[in-house]
């Protein structure tokens, strides 16, 4: 199993400025830390709004999804509580139909939103 | 071309040229050349030929093999000497640490020394032996600290045993069968088949802490205790009576209680670690094969019918531990006599052969046709059927598997 994974990182502008992480590759436990790491550099530089861009990952595994609920804990300042608004900081974009099912499978799409469509995405926030 | 005296003080606490005399001194700082290397550049790559030594004068750098880093060096200390010496490749990498000032004395002007001055031959071998030996030393060092690291492990993994059942309860007119095997010494997995304490109802635990290794081993030993503890621990009612979460009567809210309770202390006490636990944690009635359960998140198991059709027990509820306030719902199933439950974890359908591809859960559909009623057999086909597909890939996620069976 490949054990890279590239991350991009570019800015864009909606109502707010937001840094959009763009992954490429398959997350898994030996490479999920790096987008933690990844992250954490562009939270830390100031960013407060994030969107994952996962088009181009084609299989997260669990550590893959520990690593979104670390980033939101970091942008949010604390773990989700259900029943609040999804995710204001953090949004997910063009999951695919595989990475999309683990989420309703986990239950993470009770806390984050997956949109389809960039300028819609980045507009969300 | 004259050279700084710092050079020569330098060069002599390399201990290459400890005992050398002033001239042999001047005729190597003579053929010295300074290199300059900035924050993050790298100097040598392994697998380079060696051309020469190098001694720090300012700055420090990282010896390194890829992103491990074998050692930190510092003004005075001296690298590649071996390289410098022999027709052997660089055996490490080099970069940077910060903006770093080198003295760079090549293969040929040491040769040069070595003919013309025979005297700076002794301190420079003897040196060169003590190189070695102190890597001899380190290596020994290493391999004990690995060694003892090994030994915590293997406790671990003996301690986390512990938390799996040993045997399986026997309940007349069913048949039950698991199997485990942790992808590293300790394991994020973990299963539990134990009897309510009126011995009346039979608890089915499968669950998978995210990750792997030593960490989600600890999460393992926590979210397990608290779904066991949970289920079999007595309480007081309002009014002082004993009761546990899980009593003959129970129903379905009650087995929904243990969850949430788990979820609660787990989401409110640990949840900023974001170690998440997908469960499936199932009450059976055997007298009549009513099952409750909930499934938290987890790959949905198999309800394989005696007539050949399949059902899924499909999420009632998300993940244990990271959401507080989760709401988990009761499904309730019956399994008829000739029926099977089959839980798994995604190391069965994530397992990848070589080219990195996956088994996949329709090759687990297909294996599930084997199903003759005989729980231990179709557990050792699945494993088996994983096993071929993988071949020489190594088990990259732990496997577990339950199986239970109306007779």
């Amino acid at each position: 199993m490949s054990n890279g994974l590239d991350i991009s990182v570019s800015q864009m502008e909606g109502r707010v400025p937001v840094s959009v992480l763009h992954i490429t590759g398959q997350v898994d436990a030996s490479n999920a830390g790096d987008l933690e790491t990844r992250a954490s550099e562009v939270i830390e530089a100031g960013a407060k709004d994030v969107l994952l861009d996962l088009a181009k990952v084609d299989y997260m595994a669990s550590a893959g999804f520990r690593a979104l609920h670390v980033i939101y804990n970091s942008l949010h300042g604390g773990v989700p509580q259900v029943g609040e608004a999804k995710a204001p900081h953090l949004q997910i974009l063009g999951a695919s139909d595989d990475v999309r099912k683990i989420f309703k499978t986990l239950g993470f799409d009770a806390y984050l939103n997956i949109h389809d469509d960039l300028r819609e995405a980045v507009d969300s926030f | 071309m004259a050279h700084p005296e710092p050079h020569k003080q330098i060069l002599r606490r390399t201990g290459l040229f400890s005992a050398a005399s002033d001239d042999v001194l001047a005729q190597v700082a003579e053929h010295i050349e300074t290199v300059k290397v900035g924050t993050g550049e790298t100097l040598f790559q392994k697998g380079d030929t060696g051309d020469a030594l190098y001694v720090i004068f300012d700055g420090h750098v990282r010896i390194h093999d890829g992103e491990l880093t074998l050692k930190r060096l510092g003004p005075g200390e001296m690298f590649g000497e071996i390289g410098a010496f022999s027709e052997d490749a660089r055996s490490a990498s080099v970069t940077a640490d910060s903006d770093t000032s080198l003295l760079k004395l090549r293969k040929q002007s040491l040769q040069n020394l070595l003919t013309n001055r025979p005297e700076a031959a002794t301190d420079i071998i003897s040196t060169l032996c003590r190189t070695i030996g102190n890597r001899v030393q380190e290596i020994a060092d290493d391999t004990r600290q690995i060694a003892a690291l090994e030994h915590e492990l293997e406790i671990g993994r003996k301690i986390q045993a512990d938390f799996l059942p040993d045997t399986l309860p026997e309940i007349a007119g069913w048949s039950i069968a698991a199997h485990f095997q942790a992808a590293r010494e300790v394991a994020g997995d973990y299963y539990d088949v134990f009897l309510t304490p009126d011995g009346r109802k039979l608890a089915l635990v499968i669950g998978d802490v995210c990750g792997k290794g030593v960490g989600a081993a600890l999460f393992m030993t926590l979210f397990r205790s608290l779904i066991r503890a949970t289920a079999t621990a007595e309480n007081f009612d309002n009014t002082g009576r004993f009761l546990s979460f899980l009593t003959s009567e129970s129903n379905p809210a009650q087995l929904a209680e243990c969850v949430t309770f788990t979820n609660s202390y787990m989401s409110r006490t640990h949840g900023r670690s974001s170690m998440f636990s997908t469960l499936f944690f199932a009450l059976l009635d055997p007298t009549d094969g009513t099952l409750h359960y909930v499934n938290a998140g987890h790959e949905a198991p198999f309800v394989l019918r005696a007539d050949g059709s399949r059902d899924r027990l499909e999420t009632t509820g998300p993940v244990v531990g990271i959401m507080p306030g989760a709401v988990y719902q009761c499904g309730t199933t019956i399994l008829n006599p000739g029926d099977m439950l089959f839980g798994y974890t995604d190391g069965v359908s994530d397992a990848v052969n070589a080219a990195g591809d996956l088994f996949t859960e329709e090759r687990l559909q297909l294996q599930l046709e084997s199903n003759t009623g005989n729980v231990g057999e179709l557990v050792a086909n699945v494993r088996q059927a994983v096993d071929d597909y993988s071949q020489d890939a190594s088990q990259f996620d732990d496997i577990t598997m339950l199986a239970v069976h109306r007779n």
